[in-house]
């Protein structure tokens, strides 16, 4: 393999053309396109598996250091609390109390709605920000997340578990099934971790969960109408169309104007003191407390009206105490041991999908990292222990995390806070609860949904790009006409047909050169760039693989027919010359290799020569490995398309 | 935007000292592609997905009555290569005609029965199909009518569904349906111009599957070698062999094994004969008919069929009746026919389409994939209506063909015609042909489709492809056929979505007296500016990859700060990031572009992208990150980037 790289001297470059004889006074350095050392196959395929499965590096720290120092660290790796705990003080603990004590008055309202959600009695929504998050935050690395039950896990899960059974006339089968799913939601999440495939869940790009949030949001909001508007009877579909025909046909007699009274009044108060919140940034603690004191003055009105009396639903009658064992309660054999396992793998890697991002989010904030690995063994293990002390489904929440954030917490103990609050609720306070109105709650999670529904993100990526906003639109209206999961199921078809799609159909530009440089570019993004007479150069922008192999071959055949009669109807010289710019070639397989084959013989009868400009380390091996180089002849591999053209151009020069 | 675009002097960028004074650069802007409207970016995304081979091309500037014509050709390209036929042309498809129809009539009595479907049908389909695919087709050099591994598709599929030898009728019925449905797909694939999406198999998985499918057929043949009666229904090695072996001790027929294997050991002394000679390619051409009319005799004459030996018995004479009454149209056994009919459509379109390319490739005309498959769907929908099954393009028989010296499709013709001469009076002739010789035909037949070389060199090449070649070969022979088809699927998309997953990044450096930069792992002497990290990264980036993308970036950063720490060299200020690889992104990347500007902010060190595409560009700039980062700071190349970075470091010194 050989190369001619001319210096340009001062004076700019030389039209090649013009260039009457090559100059003898520099002799020309011979550049060579490498190919990299042969690695043995193991080592191959070690690189593979360290790059998929460890590319953050987790062993870094355990070098050079003692075996004490080791154990140490190994501890500390599962138990993060150990470490940041060391360094606890007063101060820190100043933040995180009235962080804790902020999140616990947000939580304690949204627990007992988002219970409702998942069509569960509203103390399990308090039992599950008790156990996880004193779970997680001696697991856990992130020391912004708010942990506990969210709308969108808790209607996903709702929604699973009322296809197999109806929460109304099998009460305890519902209720175990719940637990056999937060179980196994639990261990998917610690599974994923401990195997370390945590960059499955990155397989749910940021335009669909913008849509599919955006869709459970909406669907939330329409399933609160029932609480919102006193409707007895309402459909157990979630698509707008069952929704929607279940509120008009109820329209007669089936509204309460008590309840519409309370929701409608306390929502608008809901939504100014979020707007106050945001207006001023010193008083964020006015939308964090407002949903607990509406829930403290709609439930002293109730009280005091007796508007139970007049058709106001109420929550009635909440246990007290702490929670009980359930452990006896999952399913470990029989037919619901297997759906509980199918809805625990669906819940528990969307649980897995939100809890992760926000604690990227986070990180990215205060400049920490998150090993999303280690977080998902922690969501796992606070799930497991969950499911077998009656709580449902936890993960982060968005909104509470972001209070948390903004209230000044240093480390995971606001999480223990909060628990402690929602502890001393369970012990004393369930009975206070009594008369709260369903609509508060409603209003409450209608309120805490709006956020979710991203119209400024949707907006951007509909800017940016086209496809991902048809997988954000895909996910949306999937999940509101047809049903959460398969809203899911479509944004994630849609992400990977996009990929495919991208691949399948790679662009292909032609390139001109650059007056006064020895760049070649796209001459559509530069119309200055000057193509060379004689010399057509493309470049293909995309791995050459089995399905587009056929294309890419044909898509270059069509640009060198095109050129062909510019050329011809412009009298310039004939093309003798194709040349393939490689460089965003990052990969080829045998498929591709014949493809490239293919067009050396179908350029050779057509006496014109392929050259290759720059490939890339695994494209050059293959194509020695292939023998491709050798029939091309390892003469016209080029290191730069500038190269590629001096080395075309003498003989052009000796055509003139 | 701008970067400077430094001639490049005799000394490398690298030298340490003095810095001499340059001339006035010329700046060069990193372009941003004009703006086009949604419509047009539509508009250009459709038509590159569907419409790459531009067809209208010919259309263009021609006058009403031309542009009739030409569509004309197009359905039917008959009307085109027809009116150039000459008598020279003829004398050749006359040959290779009369050559792959000695081919054909043994191998489609064989493949009928691999389907599980009385003999005849397999000469019907050799003599309807390739007439409709003369007409409408555009291959030169096909040979159009049963196959093996589709025949064995089909058989294995049906059978999941309705026991031939209890339901013979409903069987029959079914088979039509299936074809019926093939053909369906086949011409709406064309007709919609999705023809792509056949390109999701690749070469790879198609020689395992290939490969599996023949050792399967060889297995199920074992029952006609060796004569035995009970056979399992199942087509995994596992119960196949468990079947053979069962039969060891009184199932076996010594006679019929002495047929089959002294017939196979000629068939393949006749193939070894072929390939020493080019001149003698015609030996294993007619060898399986000379095999079977030699085989009929040998039976007849010593009776063997009363001693064990299995014949054909009865074979219909006449031509193919009608089948459209036959064709479930309404209930369950519909929704079967076109689940059936879908996959055998989409595999028998995936080998003739290969075929047809292959040998356009040899003698350098272009093929429509698009107009293939009207072509192919419509000669099995018509097929299905008299009484044939799926066909397709037979790679074997198309090798005959072209190396028979044939000129145009009407080599199909002449098959189709000696077909039917063969219906309408020689099927009496092949009561006495014993099975044992259509399983040594099959078996033959097949050997060639484990192509070994291919799978070494796929070995060689590429152990991912590898890895979806032997997922096939194995699924197929273990599981099932259409198991073994899904593995290959799944492993081939697997292996895109792992490359974009994990895609590859390279710390560049510079090459001496160039202004190139390049992978410093493949370029041992490339060497690194100090103060500044290149890092090329070899994805577009998309969500799949982008959290990994930004920690690798942040972990090549890591190590360079601390190589450069123990070596006691100047701080990373700058960290440049070649993008030519990127030719896309999508808002998942943006975002992690902006966390790593972020990250990178709060540790002094300036974000710099060099070389954006088109698409990346523009993206950037509607997303506001080209702003957030400094139009500044998007450099033409690698070098113009380093060069910018110079002047500062020159000024902290």
């Amino acid at each position: 393999m050989s190369a001619r790289a001319h210096p340009v001297d001062d004076d700019g470059e030389i039209s090649p053309v013009e260039r009457s004889s090559p100059r003898q006074a520099n002799t020309p350095y011979v550049h060579k396109v490498e190919v990299p050392p042969k690695q043995n196959l193991f080592n191959e395929f070690m690189y593979t598996f360290k790059e998929t499965f460890f590319h953050d590096d987790p062993l870094r720290h355990f070098k050079d250091q003692s075996k004490s120092k080791k154990l140490m660290l190994g501890i500390q790796s599962v138990f993060p609390v150990i470490e940041w705990g060391r360094k606890y003080n007063l101060k820190l603990f100043r933040g995180d109390l009235i962080a804790g004590l902020t999140i616990a008055s947000l939580c304690i309202p949204q627990d007992i709605g988002y219970a409702k959600l998942a069509s569960l009695d509203p103390k399990y929504g308090l039992y599950s920000s008790f156990v996880p998050p004193l779970v997680y935050a001696c697991m856990g690395s992130s020391k912004d997340i708010a942990i506990g039950p969210v709308a969108v896990v808790s209607l996903l899960l709702g929604t699973l578990l009322r296809a197999e059974i109806d929460p109304n006339t099998n009460p305890n089968e519902y209720l175990r099934l719940a637990f056999t799913s937060t179980f196994f939601a639990g261990v998917t999440q610690a599974a994923l971790g401990f195997f370390r495939l945590g960059f499955l869940i990155d397989f749910l790009s940021h335009a669909a969960v913008v849509g599919f949030m955006g869709g459970a949001a909406i669907t939330i909001a329409l399933q609160q109408l029932k609480g919102f508007l006193g409707i007895n009877k309402f459909t157990k579909k979630t698509d707008i169309i069952a929704v929607l025909s279940s509120v008009i046909s109820s329209a007669h007699h089936g509204w309460n104007w008590q309840t519409i009274l309370i929701s409608a009044s306390f929502l608008i108060f809901l939504l100014i003191s979020k707007f106050i919140g945001k207006r001023n940034k010193k008083l964020f603690w006015i939308p964090a407390i407002a949903p607990l004191v509406s829930v403290i003055i709609s439930t002293f009105f109730v009280y005091i009206t007796r508007a139970d009396k007049k058709g106001v639903q109420i929550v009635k009658h909440l246990d007290k105490g702490l929670n009980p064992s359930s452990l006896r309660l999952i399913y470990f054999s029989g037919d619901y041991l297997l759906k509980g396992f199918r809805i625990g793998v669906v819940s528990g890697m969307v649980a897995l999908t939100e809890a992760v991002a926000i604690g990227r989010t986070f990180a990215a904030m205060k400049d920490y990292q998150i090993d999303g690995n280690k977080e998902m063994v922690a969501l796992g293990a606070m799930n497991v222990i969950g499911s077998m002390t009656s709580c449902y489904v936890s993960t982060g929440s968005f909104s509470r995390s972001a209070v948390n954030f903004m209230a000044g917490c240093q480390t995971a103990v606001s999480n223990i806070i909060m628990s402690i609050v929602v502890l001393l609720t369970l012990l004393f306070l369930t009975p206070l609860f009594k008369y709260t109105p369903n609509a508060i709650l409603a209003a409450i999670i209608i309120n805490a949904v709006i956020p979710l529904v991203d119209v400024n993100a949707t907006i951007l990526i509909f800017k940016i790009d086209k496809l991902d906003f048809v997988a954000c639109m895909g996910a949306f209206f999937g999940v509101i006409f047809v049903s959460v999961e398969i809203g899911l199921l479509i944004a994630v078809g849609i992400s990977f047909a996009k990929i495919l799609l991208q691949v399948t159909r790679p662009r292909t530009a032609i390139l001109g050169k650059i007056p006064g440089t020895s760049v070649y570019r796209n001459i559509n993004q530069y119309p200055e760039a000057t193509r060379i007479p004689g010399v057509l150069t493309i470049r293909v922008d995309s791995a050459i693989y089995f399905s587009n192999s056929n294309y890419v071959r044909e898509r270059i055949q069509r640009w060198l027919t095109d050129e062909e009669e510019m050329v011809e109807a412009a009298r310039l010289p004939r093309i003798q010359f194709l040349i393939i710019e490689m460089s965003p070639v990052t990969d080829i397989d045998t498929s591709g290799i014949h493809a490239l084959e293919d067009l050396y013989k179908s350029l050779q009868k057509r006496d014109i020569q392929l050259v290759l400009a720059n490939p890339g380390p695994p494209v050059i091996n293959k194509l020695h490995v292939s023998h491709f180089a050798d029939l091309i002849g390892h003469d016209k591999i080029f290191l730069t398309v500038a190269e590629a053209v001096d080395s075309c151009s003498p003989k052009l020069s000796d055509e003139v």
